[in-house]
């Protein structure tokens, strides 16, 4: 396997852990909660909700801008 | 008298996606395009000024906080692995691809790409949605 296949194999792994994470949330199972509750907590802080916003930033001048 | 919410999120719906399909126009590297990721994120910073409702931390938010912290922990470190191992800090290595460049084809121009600019104005609009 090469270096690149294992790569996309990583992100490939952890996009199907999100997808499961999520999923377990919506449907209540193995004791978690959909990503939209957990950001709610997080966001209601001052220090957190300024931590996802500058990440959201990042992410759109990353993928969209440059 | 103040809008219902639900014309106001049809609103917010309609406006976000005409100003994705304009945004979508742009071409990366481009002062448009940083423009156009820079006039969200200036109103969404304000938007979140106001504070939000407290919530509850309980067993199953703090479950769910390490699942998700242990996904994006290990995605971050792939990135930042790709990132490091690169040639340089603008030249790509083919070999270890960083997550923007594989994204590169879908986020660079087309539908996909006016897709993408939906899904990061959603989140933007969803993290200051009371």
């Amino acid at each position: 396997m090469t270096a690149r296949a294992l790569v996309i194999a990583a992100y490939a792994v952890l996009a199907l852990a999100a997808v499961f994470a999520e999923l377990a949330g919506r449907t209540r199972r193995l004791g978690l909660v959909p990503a939209g509750a957990l950001l709610d907590a997080v966001r209601a802080t001052r220090v957190g909700r300024f931590v996802v916003l500058v990440a959201w930033a990042w992410l759109g001048w990353h993928l969209l801008a440059r | 008298m103040p809008a219902q919410p639900e014309v106001r999120s049809g609103l917010a719906v309609g406006v976000g996606a005409l100003y994705a399909a304009a945004a979508s126009l742009s071409r990366p590297l481009t002062n448009a395009a940083l423009v156009a990721v820079a006039v969200p994120v200036v109103i969404v910073f304000a938007a979140a000024a106001r504070p939000a409702p407290v919530v509850p931390a309980g067993q199953r938010l703090r479950r769910t906080a390490v699942v998700w912290g242990a996904v994006l922990g290990l995605a971050a470190t792939v990135e930042l692995v790709a990132f490091v191992r690169q040639p340089a800090y603008d030249v790509a290595s083919p070999e270890l691809p960083t997550l923007s460049v594989l994204l590169d084809p879908l986020t660079g121009a087309g539908p996909t790409r006016f897709l993408a600019w939906c899904g990061w104005l959603w989140v933007g609009w969803r993290l200051v949605r009371r």
